[in-house]
């Protein structure tokens, strides 16, 4: 992490410099005795001692104080809870400290002994990126990044999605047209909506000159709670009322929240007859939307009102087929299908069944078989895994070879019979969690050492016959589902 | 010496608890036995650990699941701290705790256990969804996958089936044979070689019952005040050894 060794962001060296012309440590240094000094009684002894007592004063830059942590994790806990606090008691105290901010530094010490500071630095890289683009854009406090992956060139258009597809596309080509503002994308989940705002948003921001807001409802409604909690709701609506185009996504959210649903309306309206494009998604339609204020709905529904149908079979294969070609991995065809025919539930789960498979196959380094996604989506493609009884295998397995169910307890030792009991043990003991001289009892009262010894026979054929290992896999695979 | 300072941490944090200050839910280290050095590795969790190693989930999210006992809380512990994750408990999780989590500034990683008993859905949906704005990993643990937990709001549900999930499978005789083992000594019960022996054999074959019988044989130890013997442990362990 850039900030762990103190070398986070302006050098602090030359920070300190400026700072030290108008404010001397000795005197910073007073004032935190002091303001600690307070802390300690307001806190108590204990918390003090276990929080605060490990803060260092680091350097003043006009009239921000950093205040260092040596573990991050001191840090956030220390932010959290008495983040607000220190700043007032800095405020309380001096004249020229209106900010503090806290900052990580380790102990040097630390630092060189012990050689794996950041373990996490291997997600790092993943990780800055979006955090970083969202800090750059001016909305960033109140809006989501814009995920790059959802573009309109990724958007894979079929008969369920186009008429959607080309509304949205108009959008983005013609904000705020007639008869296209608001425009309402509605649909079952997972079906390409935000997909689709995004795409939007996208494509407007290219040109940098359209300022565009997308966030879920939840978090507008987040939002507006904040900022009635920290009375800067006239902060909140500025913000809003600011962009060009607003896009909220899973209206849904707001269904019994009166008071944010008001505050959205009031915003909408504005924007509306600002002639500001808005955009918005729901699990339904407009006149659906039972438990949003009917004003609103009738608001809503008088723009431009899409919906986003379930996929077809086409329509599957074909952003399989896309997905899988754009990350560069090899799916077979086969592969393809199958996942169509059997994840149909919506393009987020297909998608991410795909995503598994690819993830997978780099992770361990084995090419994608048809056996390697039954293996690796067997909790989606199986509705739940089998507890499977002893009595059940041993009906199954003197079925398949064709012998009596009371000879898996009888005494006979004829190779036709002793061979299919062993089985038997053997998958007793693979699928149940029972003890193996639990296992021996069900059959006829066996030592448990007959059990470990049918086991170990039955592992060592299987090794070396493999006619009869797929036997008893094939068995196996039966019993489990 | 970083097993060190984490042990200095945990004390910290269990001395916070004391005190009763405090209203983040970040129960970091509850107990000693979740340490990296004490978990047992085995084929039945290489997959587990391949995926907790491996930085690049799909959609920055993993779903653990295995059986009660299998290794889930330890294997999520031991993640967390790596990547000084925040953790939280699915059970009790509430929007309040959300968004603290969310307010604190460079969040790393976070870990959601017990993610298959969530009660407020909404409120992890809303962690859902602003961690994977912000890029920021997210693993859940749950008993079982996504895909077979009923989970609402429906949009939580889709989110969750659509990222990766890894199971710790069924524990094979090496693991179960360790983890007895790893399971006596943390509560300090010495019993004979013949003793484990019997016990590893008549035991059910899976991790709970382990946990189960060793908090049986802890109590009926302290209870007579002499070691376990065969005798002991049978009249302890009663319906938990097959037949009896």
């Amino acid at each position: 992490m850039a900030d762990e060794g103190g070398t986070h962001g302006a050098p602090f060296g030359a920070t300190v410099a400026d700072a030290s012309d108008t404010v001397s440590d000795a005197v910073l240094g007073s004032h935190w005795a002091a303001i600690s000094g307070r802390l300690k009684t307001e806190v108590g002894e204990v918390e003090y001692r276990t929080w605060l007592r490990q803060i260092t004063l680091g350097p003043l830059d006009e009239d921000e104080l950093v205040l260092f942590l040596p573990t991050r994790f001191l840090r956030d806990w220390v932010r959290g809870q008495y983040g607000d606090r220190l700043q007032q008691l800095w405020q309380g105290e001096t004249g020229f400290v209106r900010r503090i901010e806290l900052q990580v530094q380790r102990n040097k010490a630390v630092v060189a002994d012990d050689g794996e500071v950041m373990p996490a630095a291997r997600i790092e890289a993943v990780v800055e990126e979006p955090v970083r683009a969202a800090a750059t854009d001016k909305t960033s406090d109140l809006a989501a990044p814009l995920d790059p992956r959802f573009t309109f060139d990724s958007f894979v258009v079929g008969k369920p999605n186009e008429f959607a597809y080309a509304c949205a596309r108009r959008v983005a080509e013609k904000p705020s047209s007639p008869g296209f503002n608001p425009l309402f994308l509605y649909g079952g989940v997972g079906l390409g909506k935000t997909h689709l705002m995004h795409a939007i948003g996208s494509e407007l921001t290219r040109g940098g000159r359209v300022s565009v807001a997308y966030m879920s409802a939840e978090k507008f409604m987040y939002r507006f709670i904040a900022a009635i909690r920290s009375q800067s709701t006239m902060e909140f609506k500025e913000q809003l009322r600011s962009v060009d185009v607003l896009m909220i996504d899973d209206l849904q959210f707001l269904i019994g929240k009166d008071n944010t649903q008001e505050e959205f309306f009031h915003t909408f309206n504005a924007l509306v007859d600002a002639g500001r494009q808005i955009v918005v998604s729901a699990d339904k339609s407009p006149s659906d939307l039972s438990g949003l204020e009917d004003r609103l709905r009738t608001r809503l529904g008088c723009g431009m009102v899409a919906d986003i149908h379930a996929t077809t079979f086409e329509l599957r294969i074909s952003i399989l087929e896309a997905k899988a070609l754009a990350s560069g991995v090899i799916v077979p065809a086969k592969v393809l299908e199958f996942l169509a025919h059997k994840i149909t539930s919506n393009v987020r789960e297909l998608e991410g069944a795909l995503n598994r498979l690819i993830a997978h196959a780099n992770l361990f380094g084995r090419p994608i078989t048809l056996e390697s996604t039954q293996e690796v989506l067997h909790d989606i493609l199986k509705a739940h895994d089998r507890r499977v009884t002893i009595e059940e295998i041993q009906r199954k397995v003197a079925e398949h070879w064709n012998i009596r169910l009371t000879d898996m307890s009888s005494a006979r030792r004829a190779r036709a019979v002793a061979r299919p009991r062993q089985v038997a043990m053997y998958l007793a003991k693979q699928l149940t969690s029972r003890s193996l001289p639990e296992i021996g009892r069900k059959f006829g009262n066996r030592d448990h050492t007959t059990v470990m010894h049918a086991c170990k026979s039955i592992a060592a054929l299987m090794e070396r016959d493999s006619a009869f290992a797929e036997d008893v896999e094939l068995m196996q695979r039966m019993l489990e589902s | 010496m970083a097993d060190a300072a984490q042990r200095d941490h945990a004390d910290a944090v269990c001395r916070d608890e004391g005190t009763g200050a405090g209203q983040l839910a970040l129960p970091f280290v509850r107990e000693g036995r979740l340490r990296p050095e004490s978990f047992v590795a085995a084929p039945s969790n290489t997959a587990a650990r391949a995926w907790l190693d491996n930085g690049n989930w799909p959609e920055f999210r993993l779903w653990l699941w295995g059986a009660e006992g299998a290794g889930k809380t330890h294997l999520l512990t031991i993640w967390a701290q790596g990547r000084d994750a925040a953790m939280l408990d699915g059970a009790t999780l509430s929007d309040a705790d959300v968004e603290s989590i969310l307010r604190m500034p460079e969040l790393q990683a976070v870990a959601v256990d017990d993610a298959d008993r969530v009660a407020d859905g909404r409120a992890l949906l809303h962690l859902v969804n602003a961690l994977r704005e912000r890029a920021i990993p997210l693993l859940l643990a749950g008993r079982l996958p996504p895909a077979r937990v009923v989970l609402d709001p429906p949009d939580l549900a889709s989110r969750l089936r659509a990222n990766a999930s890894v199971a710790i499978g069924p524990a094979d005789d090496r693991l179960l044979e360790a983890l007895l083992l790893r399971l006596l000594a943390e509560r300090e019960i010495v019993v004979s070689r013949p003793v484990l022996d019997w016990l590893h054999r008549n035991l059910p074959r899976s991790p709970a019952a382990l946990v189960q019988a060793a908090d049986r044989l802890d109590r009926a130890g302290l209870a007579a005040g002499r070691p376990i013997t065969r005798a002991l442990a049978r009249d302890a362990l009663g319906s938990l050894i097959a037949g009896e």
